[in-house]
């Protein structure tokens, strides 16, 4: 992977729970550096290691401190300079998630290295969204929900992301989003259980 | 316009295609038919049916005439189209469709990321091969290679100060800001490679253990400052001063020949020896100089040696000095070195054997004491002088060990006799080294350890040492003379004899030294100064031993001059216990056949 998705580790760990944390991340994965160029293809492993070692470091879930990448990707890192790009890519979740190959195609133009995954999304007769998504890499899923998550966030949409289980013989992972009633946003508003 | 008939195949297929197109009409004044889905949204104009001059000034790159016909005949010209009043461009080429239409396919041109905030368009709006926002990304791109190796160059630079930083800190020494040690022999070591001339100098400060003990450390530090900065002012801009390391100082000056080495180390003598100002006191500095010279050929280990050699030569002098070296101090210094080995396996295996001298009362000639004396046969150099190996014990830290076995010795000895000579006593040397706070619990267990009293122990020492720290020692010597035992001054006269040393110390005696005794027929001045002595000593009532006497005429004189005790030739030279028992015998009171004993016929 690119440098630039190990910085966007280091930035939401740094952001949240501080430069020595991260450093003792990186100690923890291994790793004789701190700091990543953005633009240097590192080993995908370099990435894998450092979510574990910062599953460890902070006592969370490794699924939940992918999920919470996802959202800071999407909330910051991916806005980061790419911003005019990233707000053509859609005006809502759904168009942006639509445009989101159109856009990595075009990243990829410059950037070719990278092993882009591809994105669909379908609107089911209820009013949910049924998203897929592929890629040649294994156990992100939890990455996704936090994009999805941060991107119903950014466009101001209440969605429940939800991934569903794969089944055999799956070759893409599958995600719900079902809209969050009005009724329901107001009772989170105000904190009722 | 023929195949662009609205709702064909092809005018659909151009609209997805281009959608920045414009049909253009060319019978009359070009105006445009028909404009690309995003064109109007783009400038926010209607288009379509509009003069194409009234919405675009047209042109090619670098040229600013255009005639209508070149819309026509251009055909593989790139076409510029600025959109009139607003800061849009698009730039694209036009396709003839018949002698009256042209259709213009195009894409706005975009330079930076921030150019597509404002274009107000989506992604989608753009043709999926339009390379048109592939160049925004390739910039963007490009933008963080920079930002890269802008962070790159400020690692790099962080890297560099941080081997800068630890390279200084690697090569320096930390309290003088001087080279170190490793500094000095990588410079030592280049200079030998390239056999250029050079000479060495090892300067050590004098007396700089005394400076820390009564001063402190942290005076001893500011000396330590104040020397490395008179030093290095000392010398030229292509020597070099190192710290060794505690109060030893290296300096290597390069291609200096015999006259210019010479006058350096005066100059080095002169800005050193100054007076140094610490907290408002003037402590007075010195060092002692070795110096080595070198035409080339001479390895770094070897020099250093060498001038350390002849700074040691000349410390055997006195302070302050500057000794060049020559070969003969080096086989001196291994010949030390072969006997201090050899002394510390004599004292381990016992080859330091103790013989005694007895102090008689002049009055009688009865032997009131011995003194202890430490000699050394050596297995194949035969007897080695006690100035020799003792000064070798001092040097190689043996002195205590060697004090230790003597005390233990004499007393073990003195308790061997106590039968026949119950009143016997027993003086033995300790030197300054010994002088610690844990003197007076060694002296006692070795009295309890002997059965010996403690006022049949009278311990010798020399007056040098006193003069380090008087308060301390004077301390740990009233705990000594608290047990009873007797303390004298040793070889008094020599040093600095000082009246205020004998106030302070709890001293119970003097003993004069020979080098007076020896000289007091021949020299009225020694007569008087062992005269004065005596008297001094006897107001104070003190005991007064006079060493060295060889003749009756020395003893006498010694006797008019009213001196009690006197040990020498005259009486015995040092000899083992076992041939000293017949002589306490017949010259100690406690003998019944001695005339001042009380049952002696005569007396009696």
């Amino acid at each position: 992977m690119y440098g630039m998705v190990n910085r966007a580790i280091k930035d939401l760990v740094e952001a949240s729970a501080g430069t020595e944390t991260w450093e003792r991340i990186c100690e923890r994965a291994g790793l004789s550096v701190t700091t990543f160029s953005n633009t240097t293809v590192y080993d995908d492993t370099v990435t894998y290691d450092l979510v574990a070692a910062a599953s460890e470091e902070l006592n969370l879930d490794p699924a939940d401190v992918l999920q919470r990448f996802g959202r800071h990707w999407i909330l910051f890192t991916g806005r980061e300079g790419w911003g005019p790009l990233f707000d053509m890519a859609g005006s809502d979740l759904r168009s942006f998630v639509d445009g989101l190959d159109a856009m990595h195609a075009r990243v990829q133009a410059s950037m070719p290295a990278c092993r882009m995954p591809t994105f669909s999304v379908e609107e089911s007769d209820d009013g949910s969204l049924l998203v897929e998504y592929r890629s040649e890499r294994e156990g992100l899923g939890p990455m996704v929900v936090g994009l999805l998550s941060g991107l119903a966030e950014h466009f101001g949409e209440s969605w429940d992301v939800e991934q569903l289980n794969r089944r055999q013989g799956d070759l893409a992972d599958y995600f719900r989003l079902r809209p969050v009633p009005a009724a329901s946003r107001a009772s989170e508003a105000v904190g009722s259980p | 316009m023929g195949v662009l008939e609205p709702g064909g195949l092809a005018h659909r297929l151009i609209g997805e295609l281009f959608p920045f197109h414009l049909l253009i009409a060319l019978d009359g004044e070009p105006t445009v038919v028909e404009a690309g889905a995003t064109v109007e949204q783009w400038i926010a104009r209607p288009v379509a049916g509009e003069l194409l001059a009234k919405r675009f000034a047209i042109s090619r790159p670098r040229l600013t005439e255009l005639e209508t016909d070149d819309l026509l005949t251009r055909r593989t010209s790139v076409f510029i189209l600025d959109v009139v009043d607003q800061a849009k461009q698009l730039r694209g080429q036009m396709l003839v469709l018949d002698a009256d239409h042209v259709l213009f396919v195009g894409s706005p041109v975009l330079t930076t990321i921030g150019d597509i905030e404002q274009i107000g368009l989506a992604m989608a709006d753009f043709a999926p091969h339009d390379a048109t926002l592939d160049m925004i990304v390739l910039q963007r791109f490009a933008q963080m290679q920079v930002d890269d190796l802008a962070q790159r160059a400020t690692e790099l630079q962080e890297a560099v100060a941080d081997r800068d930083r630890f390279s200084h800190s690697a090569f320096t020494d930390s309290l003088t800001g001087l080279a170190n040690r490793r500094a000095f022999w990588r410079r030592c070591e280049q200079l030998v490679a390239e056999r250029r001339p050079l000479a060495l100098l090892f300067v050590d400060v004098d007396h700089f253990k005394a400076v820390n003990d009564a001063h402190g450390h942290a005076a001893g530090d500011a000396v330590l400052c104040a020397i490395a900065n008179r030093l290095d002012a000392a010398v030229r801009r292509s020597d070099l001063v190192a710290r060794l390391g505690g109060d030893e100082f290296a300096i290597v000056l390069v291609g200096a020949d015999e006259a210019t080495t010479r006058a350096i180390v005066e100059r080095i003598d002169d800005h050193v020896c100054a007076p140094i100002d610490v907290d408002g006191e003037r402590l007075n500095a010195s060092v002692s100089i070795g110096v080595v010279t070198d035409a080339g050929g001479k390895g770094v280990d070897e020099l250093v040696q060498a001038a350390d050699v002849a700074m040691y030569e000349g410390r055997q002098v006195g302070r302050g000095t500057i000794t060049w070296f020559v070969e003969r101090m080096r086989d001196e210094r291994e010949e030390r070195r072969a006997l201090t080995d050899d002394l510390k396996h004599a004292l381990a295996a016992g080859e330091v054997t103790t013989m005694y001298q007895p102090i008689v009362r002049l009055s009688d000639r009865s032997v009131v004491t011995c003194e202890a004396l430490a000699r050394w046969n050596h297995a194949q150099r035969g007897p080695i002088s006690p100035a020799v190996f003792v000064e070798l014990a001092e040097g190689a830290g043996l002195v205590e060990e060697l004090d230790l076995m003597m005390l233990r010795n004499a007393l073990d000895q003195l308790g061997v006799w106590s039968e026949a000579h119950p009143t016997l006593g027993m003086q033995v040397n300790m030197s300054g080294r010994s002088i610690h706070n844990s003197l007076a619990a060694t002296v006692d267990e070795a009295l309890s350890g002997a059965g010996v009293a403690a006022d049949r122990l009278t311990i010798e020492i020399t007056e040098s040492w006193l003069i380090r720290n008087e308060s301390e020692v004077a301390a740990i010597l009233a705990d000594v003379a608290e047990l009873g035992v007797g303390l004298h001054l040793d070889d008094f006269g020599t040093g600095y004899s000082s009246l205020p040393h004998i106030h302070a110390l709890p001293i119970s005696g003097v003993k004069i030294d020979r080098s007076f005794v020896g000289q007091a027929m021949q020299s009225e001045r020694s007569r008087r100064l062992i005269a004065a002595t005596i008297g001094m000593a006897h107001s104070l009532d003190l005991d007064v031993v006079a060493e060295g006497v060889e003749t009756e005429a020395v003893a006498e004189l010694l006797v008019d001059l009213g001196c009690e005790y006197a040990q020498g030739f005259l009486f015995s030279r040092p000899r083992p216990a076992a041939e000293l028992d017949e002589l306490i015998t017949h010259r100690h009171p406690d003998r019944p056949d001695h005339p001042d004993h009380p049952d002696h016929p005569v007396r009696s």
